[in-house]
């Protein structure tokens, strides 16, 4: 059994068989304190039978004296941050009910080197520190999705970190929409390597009323919304907009996943202004040797080979992003109608128009930007920009971003645009070189949103959110659905 | 979605809120300003007389809603199918003016109508217009709630529902105003999946013609499949020239049906036939090499001679160029077979000299 336990997994098989070996077991009654907090670290624990209760003081004195902040049960660990830490106990365990527990000594953990695999148990802390409902406080709720509702969430036992919990109820998910569309993009997500342009799924967990979505908060708001109230971009704020968009869709690619439905809804502004793509619900692997076929995605973003029914791959996306530029710059989509075949009818003719050409101030299309976009709505798929022998590296090559085109400002100087650096935005705003987003969220708003002295949002299903803790016996619920938590024992 | 492999029935399965009532919360992505008007207000209506059309921002919001049908079953057969010889053609006539099906080439066009149904209908009689095309072939129909405009012999409706569903969900219905009215029907479901069988037994014929060649034994499974993507299906009469000898040529071929014969003229004298060419064979490859005029002649000696024909500018975006393999081709006495697999690993035959540092790359797409 205990070769099961997930924290062994990793361990070779030598290692394992000594740690079986030098194993002891212990029982304690209802009630017994296993350790208290604050103590000094002397063994680490494994739950054989049984759950515990861990506690915390509650800060400041307050009553109750005691605040439970989690529970575990069967083939769960705990007590081992103290000894890779070398720190104090951080909180009290208590048995609910009969518990037998094995305990690893601190010298046999020391022996094995197990405090080594520093990577491994930081990992697992935080996918453990954000595997249930209770662990987090519902600040407000960020509004409605496809399937269910994003909360702004807050760690109680790290306040400074804030996350998005995307609530799916199960009542809302029929049996395939759930295991087709919710699962696959849960997966999806899950074995996604970070990127920066790619929103990241912290954990996944349920209780037997709803599945939950653990994310990044992108506190800008969708680039629909700027969109909307801007109208239109300058060319330079688009530029670097599309870019997140290309290293995001080239991210995809490289892990064979097509996404299918890029539009501004679908990407948020995150904290330092970086655009991330969300919502992963059309997205599917793809084979580099197959095509899909399924028809989804939105209207004004449908690539010619969707619907004309040709079968589908990566060139999809690139026809979006040339789409999605368009209408960055121009501030409407190339193919607009007064129905859906209006539009389908103007894609398949490539039957669009850049409104003027006068704008010589530079806020407008120039050659470049138009060039590059003709090169990405392209009827023939495999003559696409971005899905050719270099695939995204001819987009990041193109004039448009290598090019300083002259331009004029308003005041009637002469500039050079810069080059753009893909380096610098693919660092980050950690980089070396900072990248100067169009809009940054307003650091004042975010800590304001986050401030626990605002109240609670008023409404019950959302306060009643903070009790749900999960147990043991709810894997026994017959709405349990398997394979939704990405953290295992 | 994931049902391109399986054969199950996939009901729709639609995001339930995005196709349902737009999102209150949601701010309006106004009409861009008058700048932009011109582009909207240059699209008629469909046909004249329609209702108003709606506000402009809650027709872009429709237009934005996301959609995602799937495939579903398909129970051909099931529907009458007999249609006259003035009816076939008048449903090819409309077809073709389809966004859809407009483009599709006339021999998929008349496979797709013979899965085609018939439904018939007496004067009054309220016929539900759902799931797939219809086209009127006798008699008039009225769309309920439209214009009151008679929909005649050869009227095209519901092209929409060939992709997927109403948005708003409301069916479409049409009420019969001629003692007989006939239509006929394409189903989405039949649709969808005829299309994609067919693309899909395309790109695997394509797929074993281009491997059976030895010239791209050096490209990954993801490359010839790119290939056989990317390369265009022609169909020659018996007769037809396909090269001409001393004609600039960017083509590739690959015979896939029939026979070609293949004739040069040296100097002044008159072309002989020096070579037939079969199904699997190729011709024209100096194209891709070099930008030499073509050494010969190659006329199609079967009726429906088909070929695979790979453009050289094409070959190049997508896969870089030749030049690595160019060896066997100008020297075919060495076995193909062995120069390929010796010497180098088989992606190296084919990787662009100028870019060899761009090696990486391959890996990539082919994982």
């Amino acid at each position: 059994m205990m070769v099961d336990v997930e924290i062994f997994r990793h361990l070779s098989a030598a290692t394992r068989t000594q740690l079986l070996a030098r194993m002891v077991r212990v029982s304690f009654a209802d009630e017994d304190f296993v350790f208290r907090q604050g103590d000094d670290a002397d063994k680490m624990y494994i739950i054989k039978s049984g759950e515990v209760e861990v506690l915390i003081d509650t800060p400041g004195g307050g009553i109750p004296p005691l605040q439970k902040i989690d529970h575990l049960f069967h083939g769960r660990c705990f007590g081992e941050r103290a000894l890779v830490r070398r720190e104090p106990r951080m909180a009290h365990i208590r048995a609910k009910g009969a518990l037998e527990c094995l305990t690893i000594s601190k010298t046999d953990f020391d022996e094995l080197a197990l405090a080594e695999q520093t990577g491994y148990w930081e990992s697992r802390w935080e996918k453990e520190e954000t595997r249930d409902p209770s662990q987090f406080k519902v600040l407000r709720s960020l509004g409605s999705g496809a399937f269910g509702t994003a909360y702004l969430v807050q760690h109680r036992m790290h306040p400074e970190r804030i996350y998005a919990l995307k609530a799916l109820p199960k009542d809302s998910l029929s049996k395939r929409v759930c295991s087709d569309v919710v699962l696959r993009e849960k997966d999806i997500l899950a074995s996604l390597p970070i990127s920066l342009f790619v929103v990241t799924l912290h954990n996944a967990f349920q209780c037997p009323n709803n599945l939950y979505m653990l994310m990044d908060l992108a506190p800008g708001g969708e680039l629909y919304q700027i969109m909307a109230n801007n109208t239109r971009f300058h060319p330079l704020q688009a530029r670097f907009y599309m870019a997140c968009i290309v290293l995001a869709i080239e991210h995809l690619h490289r892990h064979s996943v097509i996404f299918r439905d890029l539009k501004p809804e679908n990407l948020l502004i995150g904290r330092e202004g970086y655009l991330k793509l969300i919502d992963m619900g059309f997205a599917r692997r793809l084979r580099a040797d197959e095509k899909a076929y399924t028809l989804c995605g939105t209207p004004y973003y449908l690539a010619p080979e969707m619907i004309q029914h040709l079968g589908h791959d990566k060139g999809l996306d690139w026809w979006s992003v040339g789409v999605l530029s368009f209408e960055m710059i121009d501030g409407s989509p190339p193919f607009l109608g007064n129905n859906e075949m209006e539009v389908y009818d103007k894609v398949l003719k490539l039957n669009y128009t850049y409104e003027s050409d006068d704008a010589a101030d530079g806020s407008y299309f120039c050659a470049d930007s138009k060039d590059l976009i003709r090169r990405l709505i392209c009827l023939e798929p495999s003559r696409r920009l971005g899905n050719l022998r270099d695939g995204a590296e001819d987009i990041k090559n193109h004039r448009w971003f290598t090019n300083p085109t002259p331009m004029v400002s308003s005041s009637g100087v002469a500039r050079a645009t810069p080059s753009f650096d893909w380096k610098d935005l693919a660092a980050g705003p950690n980089g070396p070189g900072r990248m100067n987003p169009p809009y940054v969220p307003n650091r004042e708003k975010l800590s304001k949103l986050a401030s626990p002295a605002i109240p609670q949002w008023n409404d019950k299903k959302l306060l009643s959110m903070n009790d749900i803790q999960t147990t043991e016996a709810d894997k026994e619920h017959p709405r349990w659905i398997a394979g939704w938590s990405s953290f295992t024992m | 979605m994931g049902s391109c492999h399986s054969t199950a029935p996939e009901p729709p399965s639609r995001r339930a809120d995005e196709t349902s009532e737009a999102d209150p919360q949601r701010p309006t992505h106004p009409p861009p300003a008058s700048v932009r008007s011109s582009k909207g207000s240059a699209l008629a209506p469909a046909s004249a007389g329609a209702p108003a059309a709606p506000e402009k921002s809650s027709l872009r919001k429709k237009v934005r809603q996301a959609v995602d049908y799937g495939v579903q079953v398909v129970t051909p057969g099931a529907t009458k199918t007999i249609k006259t010889e003035a009816e076939l053609r008048l449903i090819r006539d409309s077809l073709q003016k389809t966004t859809v099906l407009g483009a599709l080439p006339l021999g998929q066009l008349t496979e797709m109508i013979g899965l085609m149904g018939v439904k018939l209908g007496q004067e009054g009689q309220v016929v539900g217009l759902t799931n797939g095309l219809y086209v009127v072939l006798e008699g008039a129909v009225v769309i309920e709630g439209g214009d009151g405009v008679w929909q005649r012999a050869g009227s095209l409706l519901g092209e929409q529902q060939l992709l997927y569903e109403r948005l708003d969900g409301r069916p479409l219905r049409a009420r019969a105003v001629t003692a007989r009215t006939k239509l006929a029907h394409l189903r989405r479901d039949t649709f969808q999946q005829h299309m994609q069988g067919s693309r899909r037994a395309k790109l695997e014929q394509n797929m074993a013609l281009i491997s059976s060649i030895g010239i791209f034994d050096g490209l990954s499974v993801a490359e010839r499949f790119k290939l056989a993507d990317a390369c265009e299906n022609r169909a020659y009469n018996a007769g037809d020239r396909i090269i001409k000898q001393g004609e600039a040529g960017s083509e590739f071929f690959i015979l896939l049906s029939g026979s070609a014969k293949v004739y040069r003229a040296e100097g002044a004298s008159a072309e002989t036939c020096v070579d037939n060419k079969y199904a699997g064979d190729c011709f024209g490859e100096q194209a891709l090499l070099s930008d030499q005029p073509r050494s010969a002649t190659v006329v199609a000696a079967d009726h429906g001679t088909e070929v695979l024909c790979i453009d050289k500018r094409m070959f190049n975006a997508l896969l870089g160029q030749l030049g690595g393999c160019a060896h066997h081709v100008l020297h075919p006495s060495i076995p193909q077979d062995k120069l390929s697999r010796h010497v180098h690993p088989p992606s190296d035959l084919l990787r662009p000299v100028a870019a060899s540092s761009s090696g990486m790359r391959r890996s990539a797409t082919s994982s």
